[in-house]
């Protein structure tokens, strides 16, 4: 929670990780890469008192995700983006199965995001049964650039991923997070917008699309896509964190997200442990926009905004009653560190 | 002084995604003639930076330079990426990047690079409009317009209006606008209309507030993803700076 305006705001942040970056888990040259671009984004942006040492940032414990999301960070809830990449880390780099230990400790504090690769083909429709079968699976997180036996890449309007998508009615997934940030593959012209999105999103309109990282740097395309399809929503990750150290672009971009997408249409993440929820949480809570920026647009980022991205938003999508939750969040344990932090 | 000469060729290539020079963004790492040869070395924001893009910028400088008079050779590294041995061996070649990535590029490069050129007219064309604005000129002086109305005087410019003259903004404001408009085929004659959207339609007065935000949002993005892309080469500096200790050792 957090207060905004003299009320307090339930806060579920829509993107987080539960990684294994360290060098035990590195299946190669990849695997190092891939941490050390993680951490280069972190150094990038983080505020100097938010930053880790490699080796945490490689590799942190349940509790350091405890205490950065829940105890410090003002999270009430987070959303695990499932990132496999088993082609670079040995046991994958944040499969559902690494964030489920998390998930199962406290089952009310997390939804737990599952995946498909529709290069799995026909014979992957069992294993991604099974998954929503053994684990709490209630959304989705797509990676299109993810490597696999030799492709490196995929599109949401493949007619296999459509296949999936079909499956996903079928088992009551409804939410679909899609990586749509900076994109190493496919080459073409197709990985620099988010136009699969909006087939998909066209053609499933029962299904809900979370384009994360508000598809930077193709904000301009994601903006037309998502002003014509009702299902179509902003991830913030990696946009919010420029709040602290480049708070120009911040409100450039959420201006851009207010006027195109709106309000009702954005859900807060922070992409931890990229970087740490709370800076970023008390940023949002306090920021206002320049006069100009607002003149210029028409739109302001006000309380009931803020509310609306922090949590409401992703609430509604999940089904999730904000205050029957907040009396369950209260007796859990980390409800009980709280109380007791609080008291003392 | 031949030295400089060789920077002001490199300056001339941009990243097609931000549309700035690779000079200017601090890509460039290395530069070093010998003889007939030239040897330039590139290092790019991530490891994943896409390889159209670093292919675009690599065989951007070997065009740049080995049309130089006296240059024969131009070999390009691009360094720590995926596809580092893949691109500087290609791109020295002269390969095409189809050559060097037949299973993976779908379709041709000068597609993406049109929609670049394209995105980069948009922001050319919201910074004049925005610097004309400044200088006084008002929606309906704009839409207008004629090109001819745009006066040059060294470093700055100035718009002649019915009202008289707006200005000054910085020349190279519309030295930029005017070459991407050539670049794309747009008319550039004085009887022109200044302003032009990328199909060649005059910007009209009816939609120009929308058609502003527009043009907003696309900058917004460019300049967004400038400023993570230097803020990712600023922190990547410090795995250089270990292995070049490393090696001093």
């Amino acid at each position: 929670m957090i207060t905004i305006d003299g009320q307090e705001v339930f806060v579920i942040d829509g993107h987080i990780h539960f990684w294994d970056g360290s060098p035990e888990n590195w299946r190669n040259q990849w695997g190092e890469a891939w941490i050390k671009c993680f951490y280069d984004y972190h150094l990038a942006l983080s505020p100097k008192e938010a930053v880790w040492p490699f080796e945490k940032f490689a590799k942190y414990s349940e509790e350091d995700a405890i205490r950065d999301l829940f105890i410090e960070g003002h999270v009430d809830m987070g959303i695990f983006n499932s990132t496999y990449l088993r082609e670079f880390f040995k046991n994958g780099f944040n499969t559902h199965e690494q964030n489920f230990v998390l998930a199962q400790k406290y089952p009310d504090r997390f939804i737990l995001c599952g995946s498909f690769d529709p290069r799995w083909g026909e014979a992957g429709f069992d294993i991604f049964r099974r998954m929503v079968e053994q684990y709490p699976i209630r959304g989705l997180k797509l990676y299109t650039a993810e490597w696999y036996d030799g492709s490196r890449g995929w599109k949401l309007s493949d007619p296999m991923a459509y296949r999936y998508l079909e499956l996903c009615r079928e088992l009551g997934i409804k939410n679909i997070h899609v990586h749509k940030g900076p994109t190493v593959y496919p080459l073409s012209k197709d990985a620099f917008d988010v136009h699969d999105v909006d087939y998909a999103a066209t053609d499933f309109p029962d299904l809900n699309f979370i384009v994360e990282h508000v598809g930077l740097p193709r904000l301009d395309d994601f903006c037309w896509i998502a002003k014509q399809e009702k299902n179509v929503y902003a991830g913030l990750a990696v946009a919010s964190a420029f709040i602290a150290t480049r708070p120009r672009y911040f409100a450039e971009i959420m201006a851009n997200l207010l006027y195109w997408v709106g309000e009702d249409k954005i859900l807060f993440g922070s992409d931890y442990a990229i970087w740490t929820p709370k800076w970023i949480v008390e940023a949002f809570a306090r920021f206002e926009f320049p006069e100009d920026i607002k003149a210029e647009y028409g739109v302001d980022l006000t309380p009931q905004a803020k509310r609306k991205i922090l949590g409401e938003n992703a609430a509604r999508l999940y089904g999730i009653d904000i205050e029957a939750q907040k009396a369950k969040l209260a007796k859990d344990p980390i409800g009980q560190r709280l109380a007791e932090r609080k008291a003392a | 002084m031949e030295h400089a000469v060789l920077w002001e060729r490199l300056e001339q290539v941009l990243d097609p995604e931000l549309d700035e020079s690779i000079v200017r963004l601090g890509f460039v790492h290395a530069l070093e003639r010998d003889g007939e040869a030239v040897r330039v070395v590139l290092r790019l924001p991530t490891y994943w930076c896409s390889p159209n893009f670093a292919y675009l910028m690599a065989d951007g400088v070997r065009r740049a330079l080995s049309t130089h008079p006296g240059i024969r050779r131009v070999h390009v590294e691009v360094a720590d990426h995926f596809a580092s041995d893949v691109l500087s061996q290609g791109v020295s070649a002269g390969r095409s990047f189809r050559e060097l990535f037949p299973d993976e590029a779908e379709e041709d490069l000068d597609e993406l690079r049109q929609r670049f050129l394209l995105k980069g007219y948009l922001s050319r064309l919201l910074v004049l409009i925005q610097a004309l604005h400044q200088a006084g000129a008002s929606d309906s002086d704009l839409v207008a317009a004629r090109l001819g109305a745009l006066e040059r005087d060294g470093d700055t410019a100035w718009l002649s209006t019915a009202q008289g003259r707006r200005g000054p903004i910085r020349g190279r404001i519309v030295e930029r606008y005017l070459t991407r408009r050539a670049e794309l085929g747009l008319p550039v004659t004085p009887e022109a209309p200044l302003l032009l959207r990328p199909n060649g339609a005059p910007l009209t007065a009816d939609r120009f507030a929308e058609e502003l935000r527009r043009l907003r949002a696309t900058v917004v993005n460019l300049r967004a993803s400038t400023a993570l892309c230097e803020a990712l080469l600023a922190s990547r500096r410090q795995w250089w700076q270990d292995t070049e200790r490393e090696v001093c050792r």
